[in-house]
């Protein structure tokens, strides 16, 4: 008999339902704000202004922790159901929540630890470090 | 050999073995032995529905029911046990429903009731609403309510263990044994009460709509059992049993309103059943449609037309009852014409024939549920029988539509109500030795058959083969005394059988063999009962002796295997309210 | 028409692992797999063992993996499988015991656990049915129309994995009651369905909705009382 996270599994269903749809709609906002948002020339500049915001900065980090929990957990779904010898699923399963956890750090790290250069400079003085 | 001990055995797990379960839970200790698991039982095989006055859509009353009944079994049923069955069948099927049946509902959320052959309403005036139904899964949902009914109050199964050997010593019934189908091995079983639910034979033909399980096992042990059997010339059957294979065609497709049409698109009813038309009653719609056949109107196969042979079907039209309603109150109908036939019935007519279908004889007991062992119905003690295995007799010469399902549960709820009355006065007995080392070397036989040189299923084939030509719908002398012959031949042949498989476990090939030599040893009870009713009575019909004749016999019929020949005797007809009438629908 | 078909025979007794072992046929039109086996056990080898009843698709005893699939033998008509040889085994994801026939008990103990009745503890009218609308009924005429051949719960990877996981049969049997407008068993079946074995445990996989005989939705139950369940907790 396996273990899995909580007791019974209705509250992490229940989470994936829930953050299946939060990650639809974080998807589209993300769709939309790179690819319409404005309709000039997309520069670092811009990008790097955003990414500063503390209200972005929330944006992605739901994202990125949301994204890593649904997906993840769907991997360690897979694995219960299709891995059945005993050291072939410790392994997977242990993997998965090292990769998962990876990749959870990293990303936080990043998006928490972005700074824009300072003092901004205005595009023409970058020159051609950024196309 | 292992030997247990239950207050009461109960064989069978369709309807009348679990309705009696159920009720012999509640006092004593009872187990169920069944050779299937219990819902595979071929209750669940009944389609169209339950019959009970309730008068949810008509006026209809208890009454009336019990007159169809009465007609319907060409007054050869018997009319106090009919009377008991029919008053108390509302109060049945509002128990049924109670225990969680699902049922088909009017708009006011009554129980739904629909047409069926012979039930109809003022004592014949026209079809009635009644019976109740579940789409076309009746039995099937009232089978599968029992069975969790069953699971709750914990009643303890056998499952496949088939019985082999019924112990009646000094005229008491002491146990039963019964070989372990699954692990091997000959269980004992030191009782009380046995009772005996263990359905039909419809296996005795070839075109048949029962399952191959339906042997009557419990026939042909009562009838070892220097026990008699009644009424067993009587056999249905079902008009409307898919061609070649005969699987059931419910009659609720008629009830719902589908035609019978010859090859040329008549529908022929008219002339047999000018009141009633499909739905008349089922001896008289299959003698019709074999009418049909036999005169040269039936409907070809592709290969009977490409050969130019007379067809041997009839078309049951549902067409103008339209997909949506086939698909909402016939859908299983709807999936066997496209599973098994590959017609789709919405838009062509489905090729159907009569097919062997029930058996109103059996195991002669009285209302009470206890099995007699003569005209003067001397007892048993601690044997009992319900269920299509019994005869009470509720369907004398012919059973009307949807009365097995409730014979079945009635009847298994009272005969384990009786269980539970006698249970304080009845006791052990010893199993006498003899019987155990008989049982025991009849199984031992079957398994040393290496060195036997005939083959289970070309008997069993020419059984079935022979009886559906010489013993169907149609009968006369000549048939009955040449089939005589060839089931003596059979028996003869049997005793040299082949069997090439000596595993104790799961050992089906054994199985198969002891159910044929149970068919053996009780069908020569059919062909004997019909050869000696001299008269055409319900679903006995004697080409040569035409005309119903009350006079002579207007009684039932006992048979009893002594000496290795079938000796007859013959036990009077209940006759309370309803004297004998000419039977015209 | 000649047919080969390659069944899968094994023998606990003779300590050798299971084989496929070819049989030719000859067959009417129209014959179904079980009526194959039947030609088979009657004149080729006796000794196969399968289980089989009604034979019309209501008993649920033939349930066997035909061509990869699961389905019942005795609605299978021989003609209508493209690979050939036509390829018979049991079921998978239970123990076999003889030849195509496996070991049930885990299925028939599993449907027990979700209480498979009427629970109600109020009593019933005397003398009338409990009333029930038409519309109220079509809830159940799906879910009751199974016939537990076990079909659903051996195709279900998630019941490969975990044998103590309820299964599609069960859950549709618990569906059958608890959508049931005269059924108030959802407190005492809670704990079972709100369970790491019970509802938790499907991970809509459909294998059980593409295998039915009898064309239930099951995933599709089975979501109906998940969201039960949160609905309640939730």
């Amino acid at each position: 008999m396996e273990r899995g996270i909580g007791s019974g599994g209705a509250f992490a269903w229940f989470f994936q339902r829930i953050s299946g749809a939060v990650l639809v709609l974080a998807l589209l906002l993300h769709f939309w704000v790179l690819h319409y948002s404005n309709q000039g020339e997309v520069t670092f500049e811009i990008v790097a202004q955003r990414l500063a915001t503390p209200v972005w900065k929330t944006i992605d980090l739901t994202f990125l922790v949301l994204a890593v929990i649904h997906g993840f957990w769907g991997f360690l779904m897979i694995v219960r159901d299709y891995v059945h010898s005993k050291n072939m699923r410790l392994f997977l399963v242990a993997a998965v929540w090292t990769v998962g956890l990876v990749i959870a750090v990293m990303g936080a790290l990043t998006i928490i630890g972005f700074h824009p250069p300072l003092p901004v400079a205005p595009p023409e003085q970058l020159g051609g470090m950024v196309q | 050999m292992i030997v247990h001990n239950h207050e009461v055995v109960i064989i069978g797990a369709g309807m009348a073995g679990l309705r009696a379960a159920l009720e012999v839970s509640k006092v004593g200790d009872v187990a169920v032995l069944t050779k299937v698991y219990p819902t595979r039982s071929h209750s669940g095989a009944a389609q169209g529905g339950m019959a009970a006055a309730l008068g949810n859509l008509d006026g209809d009353n208890w009454e009336f029911h019990m007159f169809d009944t009465v007609k319907g079994s060409d007054y050869l049923g018997d009319q106090d046990a009919i009377e008991f069955m029919c008053r108390n069948a509302p109060e049945l099927m509002y128990e049924v429903e109670h225990m969680g049946t699902p049922f088909s509902r009017t708009p006011e959320g009554k129980i739904a009731q629909r047409r069926f052959g012979g039930h109809t309403l003022n004592f014949g005036e026209k079809p009635a609403l009644r019976a109740c139904y579940s789409a076309d899964y009746t039995g099937h949902v009232v089978l599968h309510c029992l069975y969790d009914q069953c699971v709750k109050n914990s009643v303890r199964f056998y499952s496949e263990f088939q019985v082999t050997y019924l112990i009646v010593k000094d005229g008491i019934c002491r146990g039963i044994a019964a070989w372990d189908i699954r692990n091997g091995g000959l269980h004992v079983f030191n009782t009380k009460a046995v009772l005996f639910a263990t359905g039909g034979y419809g296996r005795v033909y070839r075109i048949t709509s029962n399952a191959l399980a339906n042997t009557g096992d419990g026939l042909g042990l009562a009838l070892r059992a220097g026990l008699p059997l009644e009424d067993m010339e009587f056999v249905q059957f079902h008009p409307t049993g898919l061609y070649r294979s005969g699987i059931l065609m419910t009659e609720g497709a008629r009830g719902e309103g589908a035609y019978l049409l010859n090859k040329d698109g008549e529908r022929f009813m008219k002339r047999y059943a000018p009141t009633l038309m499909e739905l008349a009653p089922r001896d008289l719609t299959s003698r019709s449609i074999q009418t049909e056949i036999n005169e040269g109107r039936g409907v070809q196969s592709p290969e009977q037309q490409a050969k130019g042979e007379p067809g041997d079907a009839v078309y049951l039209d549902l067409r103008h009852l339209g997909r949506e309603k086939l698909k909402a109150v016939l859908p299983q109908i709807f999936d066997i014409a496209e599973n098994f036939m590959g017609i789709d019935p919405a838009k062509d007519p489905v090729p159907i024939q009569p097919t062997s279908h029930y058996s109103m004889g059996g195991i002669p007991v009285t209302i009470q549920g206890r099995v007699i062992r003569d005209a003067q119905s001397t007892e048993v003690p601690g044997l009992y029988a319900a269920g299509e295995c019994a005869c009470v007799s509720i369907h004398g010469a012919n059973r009307l539509g949807c009365n097995s399902t409730l014979d079945a549960t009635f009847h298994g709820r009272h005969v384990g109500r009786t269980i539970a009355r006698d249970l304080p006065s009845l006791s052990y007995h010893d199993l006498p030795p003899e019987a155990m080392r008989e049982a025991q070397a009849e199984m031992n036989w079957y398994f040393d058959r290496s060195s036997g040189t005939e083959n289970v299923a070309d008997i069993r084939g020419e059984l079935q083969n022979t009886m559906q030509k010489n013993v169907a719908i149609f009968r006369e002398e000549k048939a009955l005394t040449a089939q005589l012959d060839i089931i003596q031949n059979l028996q003869r042949r049997f005793k040299n059988i082949h069997i090439n498989d000596r595993n104790q476990r799961f050992n089906t090939e054994v199985m198969e063999a002891y159910e044929l030599g149970n068919l053996l040893n009780f069908v020569e009870t059919i062909v004997v009962g019909a050869l000696e009713r001299e008269e055409c009575r319900g679903a006995h019909w004697r080409t040569d002796h035409p005309g119903r004749n009350d006079v002579e016999w207007l009684k039932h019929t006992l048979a009893y295997r002594e000496d290795g020949k079938i000796r007859l005797d013959y036990k009077p007809v209940v006759i309370t309210r309803f004297q004998p009438k000419e039977r015209k629908y | 028409m000649q047919y080969t078909l390659r069944v899968y025979r094994y023998d606990p007794e003779s300590g050798q692992p299971g084989r496929l072992v070819d049989y030719t046929v000859e067959l009417e039109k129209g014959a179904t797999v079980l009526d194959a086996l039947g030609e088979i056990k009657a004149h080729q080898d006796g000794s196969l063992v399968y289980r089989r009843s009604c034979r019309s698709g209501i008993c649920g005893s033939c349930a066997m993996k035909i061509n990869g699939f699961n389905r019942l033998a005795c609605e299978t008509q021989v003609e209508s499988l493209g690979r050939k040889p036509i390829h018979v085994e049991p079921l998978p994801g239970f123990k076999p015991i003889k030849d195509l026939v496996v070991d049930l008990e885990p299925f028939w103990n599993n449907l027990h656990r979700t209480l498979p009745w009427l629970i109600n503890p109020n009593p019933p009218p005397t003398d009338k049915e409990r009333p029930q609308s038409p519309e109220e009924f079509a809830w159940l005429e799906m879910p009751m129309t199974c016939i537990l051949c076990a079909s659903c719960t051996s195709s279900c990877p998630s019941f490969w994995a975990d044998r103590t996981y309820l299964g599609p049969a069960a859950l549709n049997k618990a569906f059958r009651y608890e959508f049931d407008t005269r059924d108030q068993g959802f407190g005492q079946r809670r704990d079972t369905l709100d369970n790491r074995h019970g509802l938790w445990r499907c991970h809509t996989i459909m294998n059980c909705n593409d295998c039915c005989p009898k064309h239930i939705r099951i995933t599709e139950e089975i979501s109906w009382l998940k969201r039960k369940v949160v609905e309640e907790k939730y």
